[in-house]
């Protein structure tokens, strides 16, 4: 039997949840670190102050602002809304979603004309100190969040979440995020905390785990490793292939680091294997979705197949084209999977990518062909095609060969672009051309549009 | 549109070799053009890129957390200027 409530957090009063890499006017100058004790105290006293509403669009950028304000929104009964992006746009788009919303936020410029709470404007005081608190009961029923992803278009994708699936998902994901659970862990993460993933690892694994967690999140190689020297090991680092390519490649020395979580995106044997010896620990690359949450893990230095998670299933009945679903107890309906899969005891799987129409850049996940539809969209075109060039070892952008008519320019296409397309699947660059090498059935094969922007490259 | 200094030539030279910009040159990078958001419309990826290839070139890390660093980053002439002085400090 379940009961129909669970604790907001299961920590020790006095061991550590989060460390400050500089004050905050919200808990006063002296305050450089927080026992699940005060943070339980400054998230009710927090709750008191919020402002009405059935949702809270959370912007903010400093991970204890938005861990306390997680959970106070928590307290009082109000679901998060999570976005991709940080955007006016973005902004604007949901709260036309859901007019009973207002902004909670740590000092962002750019705000949309709703009502807006400001963590950095509000100063909570002296902790009270003695008396503990007691740990808040959340209903599990309760509509925690919704974790938006950016679809190529622009238009966010809603991943609504209970209380009951984080709280149950987050029991599991720790037996794979953490090596052992005796230490108290300091973790430092580059992802943001409204991303499923920087959710996942730096907001609800603290909550019911011995981790203790960076409030800053740094995004060059030297403010990692400033982050990581001001922390007691062990250590555990949050990334992503991007910025564990861009640490290894740095050149600088780095404190060690127990265990590397890495998500979003794949990443290589030989990456796993440099970053190992960087940081002298173990990478675990964790496996997953915004509609899932992580789902399965592989030590990616020495091991091509994954694991999934316990608690997880495939549903068997779909998996003869190679695509599965995803069933679990805390899941309320089966998700099914972007990526095909292979599996012979349906626990370890290989990976055999996404469908050739799906894209992931910077762990966003686009349609190629709802971009080329937009692409079309722009009247000032004869033709053109927005597609994947082949992989030169960097960052993977989108390229596109278009051929303007009179009315058209690059100028205005990018334009165009700018206002529908998520800046990550932007194509760079855009190469006008007299006309596509097409076959007289209109097909383009890839070879053939890959040789042909190949010679385009070369005359430029 | 001002002119660019040598340094900021050779600065925007290497954002466009970084970056893989062949839809604009160097020369078409103005001082004072927003490198981010409306302007060149370049992200959080990017600034990675524009890092690593500082530090290879000049010997000189970016770091983010403070402010000067941020500022930095927003125009050819900031991040010009960031790295000639940070090169003379360090």
């Amino acid at each position: 039997m379940h009961s129909s409530r669970a604790a907001l957090l299961l920590r020790t009063p006095d061991d550590l949840i989060a460390r400050l890499a500089k004050p905050s006017p919200l808990l006063g100058e002296g305050v450089t670190s927080l026992s699940a004790g005060q943070f339980l105290q400054t998230a009710e006293a927090l709750a008191a102050k919020l402002p009405e509403g059935r949702y809270a669009l959370n912007l903010c950028d400093n991970r204890l602002h938005f861990l306390l304000s997680f959970c106070a929104t928590l307290i009082r009964g109000q679901t998060n809304l999570l976005p991709a992006n940080r955007a006016l746009s973005t902004q604007q788009q949901l709260l036309e979603r859901s007019p009973d919303t207002y902004i909670l936020h740590d000092g962002l410029q750019e705000l949309a004309p709703a009502e807006c709470f400001d963590l950095g404007q509000c100063a909570l005081g002296e902790f009270t100190a003695t008396a503990a608190t007691e740990v808040p009961h959340i209903s599990l029923d309760q509509e925690a969040a919704i974790v938006f992803t950016s679809g190529s278009t622009g238009e966010s994708q809603p991943n609504p979440k209970t209380w009951r699936t984080y709280v149950e998902s987050a029991a599991i994901n720790a037996h794979y995020y953490l090596p052992e659970f005796d230490s108290l862990y300091h973790a430092v993460a580059t992802v943001p905390s409204q991303h499923m993933w920087g959710l996942e690892t730096t907001i609800l694994l603290p909550l019911f785990n011995r981790v203790c967690v960076l409030d800053s999140r740094p995004l060059f190689p030297k403010d990692v490793a400033v982050a990581l020297e001001s922390l007691p090991a062990p250590r555990l680092l949050i990334s992503t292939p991007v910025h564990l390519r861009a640490l290894n490649n740095s050149g600088l020395e780095f404190s060690e680091v127990a265990r590397v979580l890495c998500a979003t995106a794949p990443l290589s044997p030989e990456l796993a294997a440099q970053i190992e010896q960087c940081f002298n620990g173990s990478v675990q690359e964790i496996f997953g979705c915004s509609e899932v949450g992580s789902m399965a893990a592989r030590a990616t230095a020495s091991t091509e197949a994954w694991t999934l998670f316990s608690g997880l299933n495939f549903a068997a009945a779909n998996s003869a084209d190679g695509y599965a679903e995803i069933v679990a107890a805390h899941l309320p309906h089966p998700v099914p999977l972007q990526d095909k899969i292979e599996t012979s005891d349906g626990r370890q799987f290989i990976l055999l990518g996404r469908g050739d129409d799906m894209l992931e850049i910077a762990g966003k996940r686009g349609s190629l062909l709802q971009m080329n539809t937009l692409l079309m969209a722009y009247t000032g075109l004869k033709d053109g095609i927005i597609f994947v060039p082949e992989n030169n070892d960097g960052v993977n952008r989108l390229s596109a060969l278009v051929v303007f008519n009179s009315e058209g320019s690059k100028e205005g296409l990018k334009d165009h672009l700018q206002r529908h397309i998520d800046p990550v699947f932007l194509p760079r660059p855009i190469v006008a051309v007299e006309a596509l090498p097409r076959a007289e059935s209109g097909k383009l094969p890839r070879r053939v549009l890959l040789d042909f922007y190949r010679q385009q490259l070369g005359v430029s | 549109m001002s002119e660019q200094t040598p340094a900021q030539r050779e600065m925007a030279e290497l954002l466009v070799e970084a970056l893989n910009l062949e839809d604009i040159t160097a020369e078409e990078i103005g001082p004072d053009e927003q490198l981010f958001g409306d302007g060149l419309g370049l992200d959080s990826i990017d600034a990675l890129e524009i890092a690593l290839a500082i530090s290879q070139k000049y010997g000189v890390q970016m770091q983010a957390e403070d402010e000067d660093t941020r500022s930095a980053f927003a125009t050819l002439r900031a991040l010009t200027d960031f790295v000639a002085a940070t090169k003379t400090a360090g």
